[in-house]
Formats: C-alpha cells, sequence, structure tokens
C-alpha cells in the first residue's frame, strides 16, 4: 500500500490536489503547530508559516513538536515547525517567516487558504481584512478558559471566513468594544490559560474545514462554518449565530475592496510579461 | 512571468448564469468582470475579482455577422464603473461546453480593438477578456495598451469548494 | 462635510492623494509626503486615517517607522495591502478638517 492509500476517499485526484496547495500558519502556539502537523502528515505540499516568538518553557505544555532542547536551543517557533514539515515530507515547499504576519504578507498573498492560531483580536481582525483583499478563505482558532467563582470553562471556536460570506465581525469574534479594551493594554493578549487536548481538538476541526474546502470528500462542503467547541461537555456544535445570519452578504468587506489600493501596472518595478507571439490559426484551432 | 485570476465563487457562478442566458437576436452574451491586482513575490501578477457587470439587453446591436455586438454605451457603462472602483476591466462570455475553451478567430481579431481603449480611462490597471465554458475558463490579458497580450495562466475560484482550472499545462 | 468633500480639500493641497477604502472606511494615502521632524526633513508615503481606529480617535500610518524621532510606534496594521506603522499619538479628534487632522498627528515627529 502506499502512504496516502488510507485517504483516497478525499478524492481520486487528492493527492496531487494536496500537493500542489500552498496552506498559511499564521501563529504557531498551541493550536497552529496542530495543524503543522496534521498539514504535513495529510500531504499538504506548500507552507507559509509565520511566528515572531521563540519556545519557552511555558510553552512545552502544548506546544506540538518542541522539545526541552529546542527550550534550550530557544529556538524559533518557524524553525519547530519546519522540522516537523519536513520529518514527515522531506519535499514540502516551505517559506517560513520568523516576523509577524504583516511582515510575511508577500509570501501570505501565495496562499491558497490561511489558518491563524492569533491571540489578539485585533490580529485577528487584521488578517481576515487582509484575506477578504486577496481571496484567501481564512480560519480561525480560539480557544479561552474562563472562572466562573472556582471551576472552570473550557470554550472555543473555529470559524471559516470566506469572500461574501460572514466575516468575523459578522460572526461576533471580532468586536469594536473588545478592540477597543485591548488597545487600552498595548495589544497584550498572552498570558491567558491555554492546554493541549483543546488546542487539538479546535485544530482537527479547522484541518478539517481546510480539506473539505480543497478536496470536496462529501458532497456538501460549505464557505462558512462557525462551530463552537464546549470543553466541559466535549461537544462541538454549528453556533446559532451562524443560522441566524443565513445568506446574508458580510457587510464589512465590500466585493471591490481587492487587490492593492496603490496598484499601478505602470510603476517601473512592475516586471513585464515575457512577450507572446500571436499563435497561427492551426495552433488556435487546436488549441496548442 | 505569469498571471493568475482568483475569482469568488458567487462572481463566477453569476457571470455563468447571466452569461447562459439565451439572448433574443444573439447567439452569445456579453458581459464586464472587475478586478483588483497585486504582484506576488515572483512577479506573477495576480488578479482578483470584484463584481460581474451583465450588458443590459438594449445595449446590445442587433447583427447577423457575430455572436454579439455590443454598443457604446455597454462599453461606457462597463468602463465608467471600473474608473469608479480604480479596476482591472474583463470582457466575458462563454462558449459553453466543458474542458478549458479557446478564444474564436473572431474574439481575437476583436479584442485587440477595444481593450487597449480601456486604458484611456484607467491606465494604472491591466485589462484583457476572458472566455468561459461550463467549468473553465481562458483569459488574454493587456498590460499595457501597445504591448501584446498574454494568456492568464489559470484560475481560482474561491468558495467551496476552491477549485483551480485553465491553466496552461493541466490543472494549476 | 461628506468623506468626499474631506478628501477635495486634502487634494488641493495634495494633488497625488488618494482616496482609499479599507472595510468601507475612508483613508487618505499621501505617497511620498514631505515633512520636517525632529531627524529633519523626511519623505515616506503616509496614510491618514481620519476616524477611529482602535483606541485612537483618528490615526496616523507611516510605510516605515521613523528612527531618531520620539515616536513611539505602536501599532502595524494591513491596509490597503499593504503594512503600515503607526505612532502612538493621541487625542486628535475626527470632529476636526481632514488636513488639520494630518497636521495634528504630524506633531508627532517634530
Amino acid at each position: 500500500m502506499a502512504r496516502f492509500d488510507r485517504q483516497s476517499f478525499l478524492g481520486a485526484d487528492s493527492d496531487r490536489i494536496l500537493t500542489s496547495t500552498t496552506l498559511g500558519i499564521v501563529g504557531l502556539g498551541g493550536g497552529g503547530s496542530h495543524v503543522v502537523q496534521q498539514a504535513a502528515h495529510l500531504g499538504v505540499g506548500g507552507y507559509v508559516i509565520v511566528d515572531p516568538d521563540s519556545i519557552e518553557d511555558t510553552n512545552l505544555n502544548r506546544l506540538v513538536g518542541g522539545t526541552v532542547a529546542d527550550v534550550k536551543a530557544a529556538r524559533s517557533k518557524v524553525d519547530i515547525a519546519e522540522r516537523v514539515i519536513l520529518a514527515v515530507n522531506p519535499q514540502a515547499r516551505i517559506t517560513k517567516l520568523r516576523s509577524n504576519w504583516q511582515d510575511a504578507i508577500m509570501a501570505l498573498k501565495e496562499c491558497d487558504i490561511i489558518i491563524g492560531g492569533l491571540d489578539s483580536i485585533s490580529a485577528k481582525d487584521a488578517l481576515d481584512a487582509f484575506c477578504r483583499r486577496f481571496l484567501v478563505p481564512y480560519i480561525d482558532m480560539g480557544m479561552d478558559v474562563n472562572s466562573v467563582g472556582e471551576r472552570f470553562i473550557i470554550s472555543g471556536q473555529v470559524v471559516l471566513s470566506t469572500a461574501g460570506g460572514p466575516c468575523l465581525r459578522c460572526y461576533g469574534i471580532v468586536q469594536d468594544s473588545a478592540l477597543a479594551e485591548e488597545a487600552t493594554k498595548y495589544g497584550a493578549a498572552g498570558g491567558r490559560p491555554q492546554v493541549v487536548w483543546p488546542n487539538g481538538v479546535l485544530a482537527s476541526i479547522a484541518v478539517g474545514l481546510f480539506v473539505q474546502l480543497i478536496c470536496p470528500w462529501h458532497d456538501r462542503p460549505v464557505d462558512r462554518a462557525y462551530l463552537e467547541y464546549d470543553g466541559n461537555l466535549g461537544v462541538v456544535a454549528n453556533s446559532s449565530r451562524l443560522v441566524v445570519l443565513g445568506a446574508r452578504k458580510c457587510p464589512h468587506h465590500p466585493g471591490h475592496e481587492t487587490g492593492d489600493s496603490d496598484f499601478d501596472v505602470r510603476k517601473s518595478s512592475a516586471p513585464k510579461f515575457t512577450q507572446v507571439k500571436r499563435r497561427s490559426l492551426w495552433r488556435r484551432v487546436l488549441d496548442l | 512571468m505569469r498571471a493568475i485570476f482568483k475569482l469568488p465563487s458567487r462572481v463566477l457562478c453569476s457571470a455563468r448564469a447571466d452569461l447562459g442566458r439565451k439572448r433574443p437576436f444573439a447567439y452569445e452574451r456579453v458581459g464586464f468582470l472587475t478586478a483588483g491586482a497585486s504582484f506576488l513575490k515572483d512577479a506573477t501578477l495576480l488578479l482578483l475579482g470584484r463584481e460581474y457587470r451583465p450588458i443590459e439587453d438594449d445595449d446590445y446591436i442587433r447583427t447577423r455577422e457575430v455572436g454579439a455586438m455590443i454598443g457604446p454605451d455597454a462599453m461606457r457603462k462597463g468602463l465608467q464603473h471600473a474608473y469608479k472602483t480604480k479596476s482591472a476591466l474583463f470582457h466575458i462570455h462563454t462558449h459553453g461546453g466543458r474542458g478549458r475553451p479557446g478564444f474564436s478567430s473572431v474574439d481575437l481579431a476583436d479584442a485587440p480593438n477595444f481593450v487597449p481603449s480601456f486604458f484611456n480611462a484607467i491606465p494604472a490597471s491591466p485589462h484583457g477578456v476572458i472566455v468561459l465554458s461550463d467549468d473553465s475558463a481562458r483569459g488574454l490579458i493587456w498590460i499595457s495598451p501597445t504591448e501584446q497580450p498574454t494568456y492568464i495562466d489559470g484560475f481560482v475560484q474561491v468558495g467551496a469548494p476552491l477549485l483551480k482550472f485553465g491553466g496552461n499545462d493541466g490543472p494549476l | 462635510m461628506t468623506a468626499a468633500e474631506q478628501f477635495d480639500l486634502v487634494q488641493r493641497v495634495y494633488p497625488e492623494a488618494e482616496l482609499w477604502s479599507e472595510g468601507r472606511q475612508p483613508f487618505v494615502y499621501l505617497p511620498k509626503l514631505q515633512f520636517a521632524s525632529v531627524v529633519g526633513k523626511v519623505q515616506v508615503d503616509v496614510l491618514l486615517c481620519p476616524q477611529a481606529h482602535p483606541g485612537y480617535p483618528t490615526r496616523l500610518f507611516l510605510s516605515q517607522k521613523l528612527e531618531g524621532t520620539k515616536a513611539n510606534f505602536n501599532s502595524n496594521p494591513v491596509i490597503g495591502g499593504r503594512s503600515w506603522h503607526g505612532a502612538s499619538w493621541d487625542g486628535v479628534p475626527a470632529s476636526l478638517p481632514w488636513l488639520e487632522i494630518l497636521a495634528c498627528h504630524l506633531k508627532a515627529f517634530q
């Protein structure tokens, strides 16, 4: 049997499609590191992996692929992710950027789909807007541990944001009040409780949404999703918000806001096309 | 250098639905597609579909000589919208059928007569023509009014599923 | 005044100005704007946000951080497909004419 025979139900062409796909993973912490591992095992061929940080000891409770040696070496999260990918798929095409995602937009524009594991609401909002502008479906993961008295509630969600459909603002993931509050803390969103198994659940949901977009293995792939995770009950369900939104068009990202606002094909840095001579009639007829 | 055209699923579906409708006195229906643009790091030109604009029945010219002919009002309306939104403008029609379509000899003779004029109104954007089949597409793009056009290397339908088609050498 | 009217006034002073839209919000793009700063005359691309941006009533973004000024660059949004840098300069209300908003924000570098 060949390596991917057990996933042949994804479609006769799924191996080729997965190999030719470029997946962007922004944030390689608890959620993103799971996504990287699963994507590598699936056979995804192209990666743009972005994270500015190095692994610390406090990450070891959840950063898949991270080791004690990595912590000692203060290894970057992108290096760890690259290692995880190449160990399973040595032919993978990897663009790794040890930076904030805002400094990686040239590479991220090339992605077929981006999965985000960002903590900050403003970062999620901005990445979603970027993905809308460049028509890249965006899958966002989020996890929270909240205290109620002396007890704790684990919750999370995974949403799929695609051009024309609900965005993170439509879903209520991004709200102006939360942005304003975050701004008062100068954007600091770290230090929140995080643990490996809910991250794994959410990452798996995200990867599942990714796969059904590019290898529609059932007859009802979706271009929008809001799946809520109840970590106490171990239940994942469609959010009622998705039902309420229905087929409503996103009011936050109009269709005409695509491409670079300052695009000018006349700019001297714009490279020229290789001239293509007009093909002879017989070539045109035979479409050669 | 390559050119890739990404289209939101609903824009492409809207185009196919309109272009597939019967015309009372022409073989083909045509429309306009607007797009934004960007360059990727390997100098690939990325076109990002914005909107499909149908051409109203009254803006067609009755003729038996070609599949469809549109009048100056249709061109003006298309250009006006593209100018307002600083968009690249693509004339689009369908040949139906399946597989990657080809431009007819009339398409190839005609397009150089009007596409370069799009630059008079919107010089900063590329412009072109697209022909659809029921499951694929072919496109020609001009990056200046004086240079020869080049074929679009492939299309991506952004939706569920995410589909790549119309590539020069098979799938993208 | 409408956004179009406000922009018209800006464009009279800066003919190269462009009106951008991000999330249906207007932004004023000023390519290669020259202005005085504590490190001398500088020329950078500037993007004016004449409405609320998280935590601020209005905002000014530059295409690059300016070294040598006291400005605290605490924001790095992507707008119009480009990455920008915002200095922390608060308290410039959106009720002002856009040209005044621009002038107030440029004081952060003086």
